[in-house]
């Protein structure tokens, strides 16, 4: 199995390769793997229908409960059957509808990569692994659509499609760590056995709606259905692959595969069957309104996911049994639409159904496959969607919660199946023949056999249901259901309601489809709320993020030093003045003040210094002055009676000014760089911090001390040093080994000083003077 | 005190003696050989490095020192932590060395006092590593610090580099002297600056005038907040990281910091940590909430604003900014598994999307406008699939190591302290907003055309020789992190505190 999914990847390395070697073959080719993936998951078959089950696993990150472990079930199985036997399709279909594309290989590789990781996403059994695959399909979608990539719109949507799906996927991340934790293991087997400690957790209403928030965004379910529509920019065979048949599904096997672990409960019944019913209503009214070929498509299939959901949610045997049956149903008949739909547009050159018209003759195989899909889709015998259609009304009539309005729901969804159903296949191939942009003929071989083998097995699956019923869907429902059921599919259910329920239906359709122009205007004038949907509340999040990323930069972001400082310590007065205010200054140990004369002398002298620097006009006059401050400082250091530091601090005040000097002739001229509110605020942060410290020194002075040091030294000093100087003595003796390193550093700078004293001479004779850049 | 109490044992330092004689050793060959010996001078420093690892090897197997202890009376510790950070060091030091060679060939710049500053670099990050007092942190700081100063400024006639490098200097000497400040306040506050020594005193309540305690720890946070660029202390951050030359960015933005995170680790996690007294759990809840609401700003305001960025240095600096955001995610469980998982994975990456960066902007950083990268991807596809690798791992896309990285921190975070849990969230929707912008260079590299006069870059030994080390780390660390993870469990506990208490 581990193979299976690898051998995607490593196909997909060699595909641009061989596309230079086969050209027109490759596709053929490359389809070969898919096809013989396919065979190798239906020889699964017999063995799972009989109840078992497959395994292999792979230790990737044991000591974090991690896994690369997969697991074919029933579930498993219908999907990979899917993803294998319609990826041989749409490849073949590609070689013949991007015949000539310079990109054609890439294509291939992308999906190739596409199909390896939805089959490694339906065959994971680690909820991470099922994650990284989950992960891995958004990101081979994104380059899928984004593959015509010269165009503006192509590329937009293919980012919407991977943030919206990506966003969903890391919240459905949070809500797998989740369920780790509530059910204690990140292996659905093992928690398929746990389902009532994850419903009794109390994070399950944050697991479910974290988990739902990735189906529903991959399953493009309402309010996260916009993107997909966008992402049919993408060429034909990627959204008949994608966007109907594979990907799009990955939301709906999530909801299947945890729906025995994490279903049943009440909020996930209401939550999951009315976001699918709501989807189901939404995709199928704005489909009506549609004229472009793609877009009804696309909304359709929003649509008939919303059904799928909402059978899910209802959760009951006959629901999931119809949900099944829906889902082979649609992957046949709307994978046979998309890629006819392609071959259209391909061949006339217009996707406009109001400008197709009386093609069959020109496209017969094309229009007979378009057909009989389009008989499934609305429902009509004896074709699988008939079948599929009967199972979703009785399931619907006798669902556990709101039946009459999920029936009425379903009901009005189906009116609008059939009446789509006219419109994809009656009006392009019926009636008058009207003038395209391009004189149509048949399409190629290559792209008539994906649309028609796919309406042959609708058509087939719905003569002989029990083929499908017994083994595939029994085995599918039955691990959606967490126990083994029988399943027997009949066209025939006997004259009841649910026959006259499709009857009606079908009438209601065929009004539908011939006062479609009503629905037209109607949509049209609809345009103007729809403008408010998700779509807008998108883009503009998107627009809001950027703009605030943008003020940051320009306020907080301004390349001036100073700025930069003034928010550090603002930053920093902020919390530890908090600390201040409500710690220290309550318990401010209060100092004797009994200063004397000179001292206030000094501090006065300090404080005028202080502010003559601020305000001066002249560089010269604020070094001065700064200069009168430090030395204003060694004199307090004098009358505390440390005159060594006295003398250091003057030296280098003196130093400083000096250096202060030599700099100021190259500065420029001296101007005010802040207008006077800036002022005012640097000068309340700097009043801030000044006062904190301030009162910071008063608090740690007032701390009564004794330095055990200070009497260490002048007790030891003439004992065991035998020296008098201390200062003297604590150099040479006490920190001798100190000193020692001090003066190895002395020595290590004179190296640096002498490699450079060397360079510069060295680059006095190489450079010619004034070479510097 | 006697002299047997020091406790001296020079293979205990023998990973910072080897660094620091390296750097001697290289400014001395440089000083004495004739022409600017650049080959030489790398072959010492790589040499330098191999003996450094072999010296932590020692410490590690215990084979030396007794594993566990402290030395010269507690300056300098031996444990997993220090021994796993220091690893992560002397990694990120043999990268920088690497791609050093072609950088100083093509633009002609010295090579002998780069290397030196290399080492010195390293040396003082090992000592903020291992040391066990705050002295020894301070030293190792200020040693690192000094370094990347002048490094940040080494290409001496550009001016966005010398704009860096002074830019860097002034902050960064305002920043050490809060660290400075609140280290002289802690040692006031419980009479020694030493780590443990703090956290015992704590413990034991015998702290002269609490506030001074939390002041003091408060301006360390503000010291340790800006040399890992976190909010709202990161604002040097992109202007010195776009001024400097690549390669130095790529050091500066990851060995450093790891070591600046290993120290802050150890002086919050272990020596403010000891909630069993009032001023100790009072303390303790102060720098974890600060640090969560810190770790929250740092998170957005540099993914937000990375979306924005046209330059790509710019656009990685502010990355770097979200990445320690995540990193401080990691930080409040309290123990240093996570973090330095981290940032091993962070540094990998990291440093191979700026060797591609290094090489597509040319000499003299010409080309590091974002739009100049359209159409290179099927040009030179080394370099383009390589950027493209290391920018999903950043983003955390999987197989690859940031993914497993992120996904070690989150967890963690989420399963320890389940009072922060609302942390992991803010992380994991800014996890989210970042893939936007790792995404848009690669969608520039691919489906851009080329425009006309592109020339491929001629890619050095060295720098290929980082490629191949970072591309294999990533996914190494993605694939297969079990060695690593295990070795960091080994060390848990030396470091692990009860945070988790305080909030659960």
């Amino acid at each position: 199995m581990l193979t299976a999914v690898v051998s995607g990847f490593v196909l997909a390395l060699l595909a641009p390769w061989l596309y230079r070697i086969a050209r027109g073959a490759a596709g053929w080719l490359l389809s070969l793997l898919p096809a013989a993936l396919f065979v190798y998951f239906a020889a699964f078959i017999p063995q799972i229908a009989s109840g078992r089950t497959a395994a292999a696993s792979l230790p990737w990150v044991p000591a974090l409960g991690v896994n690369l472990s997969f697991y074919l079930d029933g579930l498993s199985l219908a999907f990979a059957l899917l993803i294998t036997g319609i990826g041989a399709l749409i490849i073949i279909y590609a070689g013949g509808y991007l015949a000539g594309d310079a990109h054609l290989g890439r294509l291939y590789a992308f999906l190739l990569m596409f199909m390896a990781s939805m089959l490694g996403l339906v065959l994971a059994d680690n909820l991470i692994t099922l994650f990284i695959f989950w992960e891995l399909t958004g990101v081979s979608s994104y380059l899928l659509i984004g593959f015509d990539h010269q165009r503006d719109e192509a590329r937009a949507a293919a980012l919407q499609a991977l943030l919206v799906t990506g966003l969903g996927g890391l919240a459905m991340l949070a809500g797998f760590v989740m369920l780790g934790i509530a059910g204690g293991s990140l292996d659905l087997t093992t928690l398929l056995g746990r389902g009532d400690a994850v419903k009794s957790h109390t994070l399950y209403p944050a697991i479910l709606v974290l988990v739902l928030l990735g189906a529903f965004t991959k399953s493009a379910q309402f309010p996260f259905h916009f993107w997909l529509p966008g992402a049919m920019e993408a060429p034909a065979p990627v959204s008949a692959y994608l966007h109907s048949a594979t990907m799009v599904k990955a939301g709906i096997y999530l909801l299947a595969r945890l729906a025995p672990i994490m279903g049943g409960a009440e909020l996930w019944q209401y939550s999951v069957t009315v976001a699918g019913a709501v989807t189901m209503l939404v995709g199928a009214a704005i489909a009506l309104a549609q004229t472009d070929l793609k877009r009804i498509l696309a909304f359709s299939t929003v649509s008939a996911l919303g059904t799928l959901t909402m059978l899910i949610g209802i959760g009951t045997t006959p629901a999931i049994i119809a949900a099944m049956t829906l889902l082979l149903a649609h992957s046949f008949y709307k994978g046979a639409l998309f890629l006819a739909s392609g071959s259209l547009d391909h061949e006339t050159g217009t996707r406009e159904v109001n400008e197709l018209g009386g093609l069959l003759r020109a496209m017969p195989v094309t229009g007979a496959a378009t057909i009989a899909a389009a008989l499934s889709m609305a429902g009509i015998p004896p074709l699988l969607g008939f079948i599929s259609k009967e199972l979703l009304y009785e399931s619907l009539l006798h669902a556990p919660i709101i039946e009459e309005v999920l029936t009425v729901a379903g009901v009005l969804a189906g009116v609008a199946m059939a009446a789509l159903a006219g419109v994809v296949a009656i009006k392009p191939f019926f009636g008058e023949k009207t003038e395209t942009p391009k004189s149509a003929h048949e399409a190629p071989a290559s792209m008539l056999l994906g649309p028609a083998l796919l309406a042959t097995l609708g058509l087939a699956a719905g003569l002989l249901p029990n083929a499908l019923g017994a083994s595939l869907v029994a085995a599918a429902a039955g691990a959606a259901l967490g126990a083994p059921i029988e399943v027997k599919l009949s066209l025939w259910h006997g004259f009841n309601f649910v026959l006259l329920l499709s009857a009606a239906t079908l009438a209601a359709g065929s009004a539908a489809y011939l006062m479609r122009r009503k629905i037209y205007r109607l949509g049209e004038s609809m345009q103007r709320v729809s403008q408010w949907g998700p779509s807008r509340w998108y883009r503009s999040t998107l627009d809001g993020v950027l703009s605030i990323a943008d003020m940051q930069t320009r306020v907080l972001q301004s390349g001036y030093m100073r700025f930069y400082l003034l928010i550090v310590i603002a930053a920093t007065l902020g919390p530890a003045g908090y600390i201040f205010w409500s710690r220290v200054r309550p318990a401010m140990p209060q100092a004797p003040m009994d200063l004397r004369f000179y001292e206030w002398l000094v501090a006065a002298v300090i404080l005028g210094a202080a502010i003559a620097t601020v305000k001066s006009t002249s560089r010269l006059t604020a070094v001065a002055t700064l200069g009168v401050v430090g030395f204003g400082i060694a004199l307090i250091y004098i009358l505390y009676g440390a005159p060594d530091l006295a003398k250091t601090q003057f030296a280098i005040e003196t130093l400083t000014v000096v250096l202060f000097v030599l700099v100021l002739y190259r500065l420029p001229r001296f101007t005010k760089y802040s207008e006077k509110p800036a002022r005012m605020r640097d000068l309340a942060v700097a009043l801030g911090v000044g006062g904190m410290m301030t009162t910071l020194v008063l608090a740690v002075t007032a701390i009564p001390r004794e330095s055990r040091l200070a009497g260490y030294f002048a007790e030891h000093s003439v004992a065991t040093a035998k020296g008098r100087n201390i200062v003297n003595v604590i150099l040479v003796d006490f920190r001798g080994l100190d000193t020692l390193g001090e003066i190895t550093v002395l020595s290590v700078a004179a190296i640096g000083v002498f490699a450079l004293l060397r360079l510069r001479s060295s680059q006095q004779k190489s450079d010619p003077p004034g070479d510097a850049q | 005190m006697e002299f047997a109490d020091l406790n001296i044992s020079y293979s205990a330092i023998a990973p910072e003696i080897i660094t620091s004689l390296t750097g001697v050793a290289i400014m001395l060959i440089d000083a004495f050989s004739k022409q600017g010996a650049r080959r030489t001078n790398a072959l010492v420093a790589i040499i330098g490095f191999g003996l450094t690892l072999a010296a932590l090897a020692g410490l590690w197997t215990g084979t030396w020192t007794p594993f566990g202890g402290d030395y010269f009376s507690g300056m300098v510790v031996v444990d997993h932590m220090r021994l796993i950070f220091s690893f992560i060091i002397v990694i990120v030091g043999i990268l920088a060395v690497l791609l050093a060679g072609q950088f100083l060939k093509d633009e002609e710049l010295p090579a002998g006092e780069f290397f030196s500053l290399v080492m010195f670099a390293s040396a003082g990050m090992l000592m903020m590593a291992s040391a066990g007092d705050l002295v020894m942190v301070f030293l190792g700081l200020e040693t690192t610090s000094i370094a990347t100063y002048i490094l940040a400024g080494y290409r001496k006639y550009d001016v966005r580099a010398n704009e860096s490098s002074l830019k860097y200097f002034l902050l960064g000497s305002f920043a050490t002297a809060f660290l400075l400040y609140g280290i002289a306040l802690v040692y006031g506050a419980t009479g020694t600056t030493n780590i443990v020594g703090i956290q015992k005193a704590i413990a034991s309540g015998a702290i002269n005038y609490p506030p001074l305690l939390l002041i003091g720890a408060a301006m360390m946070l503000v010291g340790f907040g800006f040399k890992i660029a976190s909010a709202p202390f990161h604002l040097w951050t992109p202007d010195v990281y776009e001024g400097a030359p690549t390669l130095v960015t790529a050091f500066m933005a990851t060995g450093p910091k790891a070591a600046v995170f290993a120290a802050f680790l150890r002086v919050f996690a272990v020596g403010f940590s000891s909630p069993t007294t009032g001023v100790g759990e009072t303390l303790q809840e102060t720098w974890v909430s600060v640090l969560a609401v810190i770790a929250v700003l740092t998170m957005t305001i540099g993914n937000v604003v990375a979306l924005t960025q046209k330059n790509i240095k710019r656009m990685l600096a502010y990355s770097s900014i979200a990445h320690a955001g995540y990193a401080l995610v990691g930080f409040v469980t309290g123990d240093f598994g996570p973090v330095a998982f981290y940032l091993l994975a962070y540094a990998v990456m990291n440093i191979g999307a700026f060797a591609v960066i290094q090489m597509l902007a040319r000499p003299g950083d010409r080309k590091t406008e974002i739009s100049d990268y359209a159409g290179v991807g099927f040009e030179t596809p080394l370099l383009s699939f390589s950027l493209a690798i290391f920018l999903l791992s950043l983003a955390g896309i999987p197989p690859t190591g940031g993914f497993i990285a992120k996904f070690f921190v989150f967890r963690s975070a989420w399963e320890s302290t389940p009072g922060l849990r609302w942390l992991v969230i803010v992380a994991v929707i800014n996890s989210i907003i970042s893939i936007y912008y790792y995404l848009y260079p690669i969608i520039v590299m691919f489906f851009r055309p080329l425009p006309a006069g592109f020339s491929k870059p001629k890619v050095g030994a060295g720098v290929t020789a980082v490629l191949v080390l970072t591309l294999a780390g990533v996914f190494f660390l993605g694939l297969m992190p079990d060695r690593v993870l295990g070795a960091l469990n080994q060390g848990r506990g030396a470091a692990r505190v009860a945070i988790q208490e305080a909030f659960r």
